[in-house]
């Protein structure tokens, strides 16, 4: 369950933060991540459920519950904004926290604010990286309306079969479809690429592979779990 | 060799609209070659505007003419069906009734599970009824819940649905789909006369007294007024009135409380003294009519009860004449009715508008190529029609011969042997001694109402099949599992589908997405 309170140096004096909170299953990226993302991750689009509006993703893991595939080095470092505001969400104007998160400590971790109330160091970088998502969402749901638009989002299966029989299907991911993508005319290509949505499309379409190596890292893992048991 | 390139809609109704877009639809991009859809519309002549429940075939329907789900929501004031409630069928207490829902039974291409219900409940004292024990779609009914989420893409279905709509809008928004999107030529203007060549086609339409239009397959949406297959092709009517009675239509539109009433998500079918009323939630209002025998009870009698269903002293109500029957054949040369001017029988399974969408798609595909073979298709069209027109009969009749009912003569006279038909007294005959179920009894392509269809009605008006207990050895395990599965998903279902009023709103607000 989440306890969201409007973040206040009053309140939350001697709050302290960690600096990396619960990997999730997946997390929401904005275009201009994009490109770091496609490298190491899948970046996939997924409908939220109150809205049914889509919003773009890297999975993180197969499966909830578990920790990521990738460390920070098979990432080439690369940590998705979205990860870095874990428990911070914007509220009317106002920064909120989810007093629930685990990241949120009394003890240990760095104090959020000064010893004069003023926003610290992390807490700085906090609100710079909520900027940058804040203006990111709006591109975000620029670009995906145009892929909406232009009929090019389509839903992905994802299947693997790992070791021992186990079988993991993916619901409800979507991709950007390369045959529909080739399909558009030739002023919409032009469009596409001036505004750099066709190198973006590109990005998330090509980055479905990264489910290979994924998969395979995930095999690996287990296959090593049984060897040593 | 005549080829088949100018198709010309007479009429503007659902009928019309319809038949033009999927015809269109389907023939799309042949243009070039000189085809064309016209559609010819009389300013003076209204459309029924009635006919506000469909089938779940509309939605492949509508998916497949290329009309956006959302849009249709928003602008037909569209709700979801996902079924029928028949209150007061068999009893006539008020505790009487059971759901026809749009999902089949678990299982139901591989299992028959209604002798497995019937033999459990031979050994209970208090019945599970037979579409709660199968499928979940009558809680999810019950709860006012909706057959997806906002995250369904538009036409995909977590429980099987069909659509409730304001007829007017839906004809003015296939109008525009039409005129717009399928290149289908618009007239307005009156057919006043029909020209027929000396061989009894068609030739060419009098258009208000001194244009013509000329045309190689005439389509009569006429209505109820068949001006081309009654007029002008003299094919005889074939009245059914000796086995469905009702002959009159008394129809109102109910306001809701408020704004945030909840919107029934099934068709509610309530048993009167000589007929039954409809109720149909759309979002913005409810549309009731009572259906009835003017043989049995007189037009007054009628509006009282239609009064009392509605909670008020009087009603001010559209009254409709209906002629249960349809024509002995339905495409002579080259005219080819769909529509009321092809049949009607009374909406108690809302099988009208299903029928013009099965008949204009199997125009559409199968449109002969030159006037050489239109008379081949014509016939196969017939036979196809003919045998649809039957069962329609066949499943509308079977509500009231299941009917405990004796309280009027409406009812009594329903059960007379003379009044059913021969097909349907043998199935009775047969399904007391076995289900019906799809392997059997119904093999026919696009069967109007499925087997599935009888098994709701019949268990649910308290039919009595015999079973023979080690005829179900074979089966019982898997059945046990799929009543089990049935259970677990309904519970699944009822915590995770939105109320059906929040995601209309959500619909209007948001839209679905394609995908
Ligand atoms: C009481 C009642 C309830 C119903 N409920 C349901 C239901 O729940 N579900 C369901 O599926 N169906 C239902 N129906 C049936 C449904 O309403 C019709 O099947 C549907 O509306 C199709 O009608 P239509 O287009 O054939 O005819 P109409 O709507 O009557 O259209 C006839 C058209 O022909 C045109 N026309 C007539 N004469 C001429 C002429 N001389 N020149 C040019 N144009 C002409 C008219 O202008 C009009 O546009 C119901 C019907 C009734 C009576």
């Amino acid at each position: 369950m989440a306890r969201f309170e409007l973040l206040s140096a009053d309140q939350h004096q001697d709050l302290r933060l960690i600096a990396q909170g619960e990997t999730p299953h997946f997390t929401s990226v904005i275009t201009s991540e994009f490109f770091e993302a496609a490298n190491s991750l899948p970046i996939m689009l997924t409908k939220n459920s109150e809205t049914g509006e889509f919003f773009a993703v890297v999975i993180l893991s197969m499966k909830s519950g578990e920790p990521p595939i990738k460390n920070l080095a098979q990432r080439g470092g690369f940590v998705p904004l979205s990860l870095q505001c874990q428990g911070f969400y914007i509220s009317d104007q106002q920064i909120a926290i989810d007093r629930d998160n685990p990241r949120f400590s009394s003890t240990e971790g760095e104090a959020l604010f000064t010893a004069s109330r003023q926003p610290a160091e992390c807490l700085r970088k906090v609100q710079h990286t909520l900027g940058k998502l804040h203006i990111g969402q709006e591109q975000n749901q620029a670009f995906i309306k145009a892929m909406t638009e232009n009929q090019l989002i389509e839903p992905v299966d994802l299947d693997f079969s790992f070791e021992k029989g186990e079988r993991i299907s993916l619901k409800g991911l979507y991709s950007i479809s390369l045959d529909s993508l080739h399909q558009l005319d030739d002023a919409k290509v032009i469009e596409f690429f001036r505004s750099g949505y066709m190198q973006l499309a590109y990005l998330v379409a090509g980055s479905l592979k990264q489910f290979n190596s994924l998969a395979h890292m995930r095999n690996q893992a287990l296959l090593s779990k049984t060897e040593t048991t | 060799m005549k080829p088949i390139k100018k198709i010309v809609v007479v009429g503007g109704g659902t009928a019309g609209w319809l038949t033009a877009c999927i015809i269109a639809a389907r023939h799309k991009g042949r243009e070039a070659s000189g085809f064309s859809v016209t559609l010819i519309e009389s300013a003076n002549t209204p459309t029924i505007g009635v006919g506000e429940g469909t089938w779940p075939t509309m939605r492949s329907t509508l998916s497949r003419i290329g009309v956006s789900e959302t849009e249709f929501f928003r602008q037909c004031d569209a709700a979801f069906k996902q079924g029928a409630l028949f209150s007061r069928w068999t009893t006539g207490q008020a505790s009487d009734a059971y759901f026809h829902p749009l999902m089949l039974p678990q299982g139901f291409s591989h299992t028959n599970l209604v002798p497995h219900w019937l033999q459990q409940n031979l050994h209970k004292s208090s019945e599970q009824n037979f579409c709660d024990a199968v499928c979940p779609q009558g809680v999810i009914c019950q709860k006012g819940l909706a057959p997806k989420t906002i995250s369904h893409a538009e036409f995909e279905a977590v429980a099987n649905y069909a659509y409730h709509l304001d007829a007017g809008k839906f004809a003015v928004f296939l109008q525009q789909h039409a005129c717009k999107q399928l290149n289908v030529q618009h007239r307005i203007a009156d057919v006043t006369q029909v020209k027929l060549t000396d061989s009894g086609d068609i030739d060419r339409l009098v258009l208000n007294g001194d244009q013509e239009i000329a045309g190689d397959l005439f389509i009569d949406c006429t209505g109820f007024r068949a001006l081309l297959i009654g007029d002008a092709m003299q094919v005889p009517f074939k009245d059914c009135k000796d086995i469905l009675f009702c002959d009159t239509a008394l129809a109102v539109q109910v306001p809701y409380e408020n704004e945030f009433s909840p919107i029934a998500t099934h068709t509610i079918s309530t048993a009167q003294s000589a007929g039954w009323i409809w109720d149909i939630g759309l979002p913005t209002r409810r549309g009731v009519g009572h259906v009835y025998s003017s043989q049995h009870i007189s037009d007054e009698q009628a509006e009282r009860e239609l009064a009392a269903y509605i909670g008020k002293d009087s009603v001010s109500a559209r009254k409709i004449k209906i002629r249960a029957g349809h024509r002995e054949t339905f495409w002579k040369n080259n005219c080819v009715a769909v529509g009321l001017s092809a049949g009607f029988m009374e909406p108690l399974e809302a099988s009208a508008i299903v029928m013009i969408e099965l008949s204009a798609k199997l125009i559409a595909e199968q449109l002969p190529v030159c006037r050489e073979v239109m008379d081949i298709v014509a016939k196969r069209f017939n036979a196809t029609t003919l045998y649809r027109w039957g069962r329609i009969i066949d499943f509308l009749k079977l509500h009231y011969v299941l009917t405990q009912r004796r309280d009027s003569d409406f009812w009594r006279d329903n059960l007379d042997p003379s009044s059913i038909p021969d097909r349907l007294k043998e199935l009775l005959l047969l399904w007391s001694y076995q289900s019906p179920w799809f392997h059997d009894e119904f093999n026919q392509v696009e069967e109007i109402f499925p087997a599935a269809s009888y098994q709701y009605v019949l268990y649910g008006m308290k039919f009595k099949t015999q079973v023979e207990a080690d005829t179900l050895q074979n089966t019982a395990k898997y059945a046990e599992r799929l009543l089990r599965e049935n259970r677990n998903l309904t519970e699944k279902l009822g915590l995770s589908l939105p109320y059906h009023r929040d995601l209309i709103m959500k619909i209007h607000e948001r839209g679905l997405q394609t995908v």
